[in-house]
Order: structure tokens, then C-alpha cells, then sequence
């Protein structure tokens, strides 16, 4: 077999590789196509749907994730340890509270600084204070906790008006009857033992007054 | 030289593809109609090229009428209508012949699809003794065709196109984004390729009483005419 038989095989595969035909109702399909503008409706719109969607959800995640961060059951350990009075946050403070504290120094002026320590010593102070058995009996607290905390958060974001409202719902924990559940033992304690410390000292002025 | 052609066609001559262009551009949707009518064939057969499969091609020719009808206005006639559809066609083929879900589908149905033009339904035959020429000649193309979809996707795009008679190499090298000249050499050298597999899996010198045998036969490697280049 010679080159130009090989060439004609070639040449003979080719034509019937690329001698299919296309559809005869090609031209009408298109026709029908172009004169129907909203056929490529559902299209558009499934496309813009779902673009809004992720633009939502890229928006959304970070709050999401702070949130159940915040809830997340080794944040409540870690923060029930803290011992009463303590001034400094735990380690186990949302990130933002850190945030927050940077900003403070060099933030929107003492107005908001004040605001938002107030906020986040309440939140603290219900956190602290409430011991896992209130927080089952009291159903409320952990969703209170929660509020207190995406406050903050939204406080840290959103600088101005938003601090101001974020202090409104925080006040009202306060007078939560779980602080002085907890420190009703130590005053206790502390009146049982001062009457017992009084007495040396009323005998101490007669003593000094007979070696007179 | 008078043309003797004009003097003798009866009727008025049909309209220029320009000519249905601009009757399309002004909303005249049955003149974009005969566009598509005069084109399809050469729409279809460049997605074919790319694809390798006609129903894949047949989609793709739609979705390439139906995006020319839509950015018709942005035509400005700086070349031929044909060559801008034909780049509009090869662009939609390229890109659905990178798409994963035809790397998945065709991944899925390798084993047993038949449906694309290079598929071969048998191993590669060796070659058969001229004693029936018929199944040697099927035998050999069945070869060559497996053969064409093994070369370098550039070769093989070149070649196809060049072979489906459809184009010229201008055309082709506006498809491809390659210059007409390298469209050439892309052309002979998978032709150069072709011949040496060939040869090398028997259907050489060798072969020489079983191309003499289809010399004459109509099934034979005469190359018509309309092919020849």
C-alpha cells in the first residue's frame, strides 16, 4: 500500500467522521428559540437566585458562627470559673470583646466606652453568676445569655446608635435573683463570725484602763 | 470576461448573507432564519469537530444560532458572517468540551457509549489478509478513526476541520486563534503522523497487494473529487 492509499484511508475517514448531517428542524427550533424572549427566563432568574443566595450567606456566616461560638458549651465552662470580682475577662471572652477593647482606647469617646462596659459587665455578671442548675431552672437564661452576648457583637460591629440600643435590653438582667442566691452563704459566714471578734475588743479598752 | 452564467439565471439573485444580516439586525427574525438555513451545516460540523459527539454538536449548533441572534447588533461586518459564527460556534464547543459534566458523563459511559463518531467498537484490528476485501477495507478504517482521536488535540482539530471540507484555512485559523499558516502545518503534520501509525501497525509496503486490490473497486481509497485539495 502506497503513501497516497494511506493518505485516501485517511482523507475517507475524515468524510465519514464529519458527514453526519444536522437536524433538519434546526432552523425552526432556533426560530422558535429567538422569538420566545422569556424562554431564557427561568434561566436568569435561577442564576440571580442563586447568586443573592451566596451573597446572603457570605454576609450572614460570620454572625452565624459567632453566635454558636458563643453558645458552644466550653465557652459556658470556661466562663462559670471565673471567680466573683475579677476585673479581667477570661480567655474564653468572645473574640470580639478583645476587639472591643482595642477600639476602646483610641473608639468612638467615654460615652461608648461606658455604654459598652456596662453591657458586657452585665452579660458577665449574669454569666458568672448563674450556675448550670438556674440556667435549667430559669429556661429563659440561656437564650437571655445569648442576646447579651450577639449584642455585643453587634455593638463591636456596628459603632454608634447600635451601642446605645445594645445597653437597653442588658439593664433590666441585673437585678437577676441568681447573684444573691449565690452570695447569700458567704454573708453567713461572715455575721457568724464578727460577733466572736467584737468580744476580745470590748474587754481590751478595760484592760488598758485598769493598767491606767 | 462576460460570464455567460448571469445572461442565462432566470430570477432575481438571492439575497447576500450581509444582506440578511442587516434585515435581522432590523427584526426581521425569517431573515435570520435563512441565515441559519444556509450556515447550519457548517455550524454543526465545526461543533462536531470539537466534540466528537452530533447530538452534543446538535446542541451546541442551537445555542450558537440563538447567541448570533442575540448579539446580532454587535456585528459590524469587519469580516464575513460565516467566519464571526463559526468563531462563535467553535468558543461554545471548546468550552463544553471542558466542562466537567461532559468529562463525568463521558468518564461514566466510556465503557460502553458508542454515540461519539470516533468510537470504535473493536480493538484495533491487525491487518487482514485480502481474501475479503471488503472487511479489510472496514478493518483499516476502523483503524484510522482510532487512530485520529488518539493525535494531539491541536493536530486532530486542524485536521477535522480541514477534512470535513466545510472551511477554508482562514476560517479555520479564525476558529482556532491560530495563524492560517500554522493551521496548515498542524494539518500535514497529522497527516505525517497518521501515515507512520500506520505503518507501524501493518498497513504499509506491506499492504501493497491489498491496495492494489481496492485500486479499482468502488468501496476502494479513490479519493473524489470534491475532496481533493
Amino acid at each position: 500500500m502506497t503513501p497516497n492509499h494511506l493518505d485516501e484511508a485517511v482523507d475517507r475517514a475524515l468524510r465519514e467522521i464529519m458527514g453526519a448531517e444536522p437536524a433538519d428542524d434546526l432552523a425552526q427550533r432556533v426560530l422558535r428559540e429567538i422569538s420566545a424572549p422569556l424562554s431564557s427566563w427561568p434561566r436568569r432568574t435561577l442564576t440571580l437566585g442563586l447568586a443573592a443566595c451566596l451573597l446572603l450567606l457570605a454576609v450572614a456566616t460570620p454572625r452565624i458562627l459567632r453566635v454558636w461560638r458563643s453558645d458552644s458549651p466550653a465557652t459556658m465552662v470556661s466562663t462559670r470559673v471565673e471567680t466573683p470580682g475579677t476585673p479581667e475577662r477570661t480567655p474564653a471572652t468572645p473574640p470580639n470583646a478583645a476587639s472591643r477593647d482595642a477600639r476602646g482606647a483610641s473608639g468612638p469617646g467615654p460615652a461608648t466606652d461606658v455604654a459598652e462596659e456596662t453591657a458586657s459587665a452585665s452579660a458577665r455578671r449574669v454569666t458568672r453568676t448563674s450556675s448550670p442548675a438556674a440556667r435549667h431552672e430559669h429556661g429563659e437564661l440561656p437564650q437571655v445569655i445569648a442576646d447579651a452576648r450577639r449584642t455585643q457583637g453587634a455593638s463591636a460591629l456596628e459603632p454608634g446608635p447600635a451601642e446605645a440600643l445594645a445597653v437597653e435590653p442588658l439593664d433590666p438582667i441585673r437585678p437577676i435573683r441568681v447573684a444573691p442566691v449565690i452570695q447569700a452563704p458567704f454573708r453567713i459566714d461572715e455575721i457568724a463570725i464578727e460577733p466572736l471578734e467584737i468580744e476580745p475588743l470590748q474587754v481590751d479598752p478595760l484592760s488598758s484602763a485598769t493598767q491606767q | 470576461m462576460l460570464s455567460t452564467h448571469r445572461v442565462t439565471a432566470p430570477g432575481p439573485e438571492p439575497p447576500s448573507d450581509l444582506d440578511l444580516v442587516r434585515q435581522a439586525q432590523a427584526g426581521d427574525t425569517a431573515a435570520f432564519g435563512q441565515l441559519v438555513e444556509r450556515n447550519r451545516r457548517a455550524v454543526f460540523r465545526a461543533a462536531l469537530a470539537a466534540l466528537g459527539n452530533p447530538s452534543e454538536a446538535d446542541d451546541v449548533t442551537q445555542d450558537t444560532f440563538v447567541t448570533a441572534f442575540r448579539k446580532l447588533r454587535s456585528f459590524r461586518a469587519e469580516s464575513a458572517f460565516r467566519t464571526w459564527l463559526l468563531a462563535i460556534a467553535w468558543r461554545k464547543a471548546s468550552d463544553r468540551r471542558k466542562s466537567v459534566m461532559r468529562w463525568l458523563r463521558r468518564t461514566r459511559s466510556s465503557a460502553n457509549s458508542g454515540d461519539d463518531v470516533f468510537d470504535v467498537p473493536e480493538r484495533l484490528p491487525s491487518p487482514a489478509p485480502p481474501h475479503d476485501e471488503a472487511l479489510a477495507a472496514a478493518d483499516m478504517q476502523r483503524t484510522v478513526r482510532s487512530l485520529i482521536a488518539a493525535l494531539p488535540r491541536k493536530l486532530r482539530d486542524a485536521l477535522l476541520l480541514a477534512g470535513s471540507g466545510e472551511y477554508t484555512y482562514d476560517q479555520i485559523a479564525v476558529m482556532l486563534g491560530a495563524p492560517s499558516g500554522t493551521v496548515k502545518w498542524r494539518v500535514s503534520e497529522a497527516r505525517r503522523l497518521l501515515r507512520a501509525k500506520l505503518e507501524a501497525v501493518g498497513y504499509g509496503t506491506n499492504m501493497r497487494t491489498a491496495g492494489a486490490a481496492n485500486a479499482g473497486s468502488p468501496t476502494g481509497f479513490e479519493r473524489p473529487e470534491s475532496n481533493r485539495r
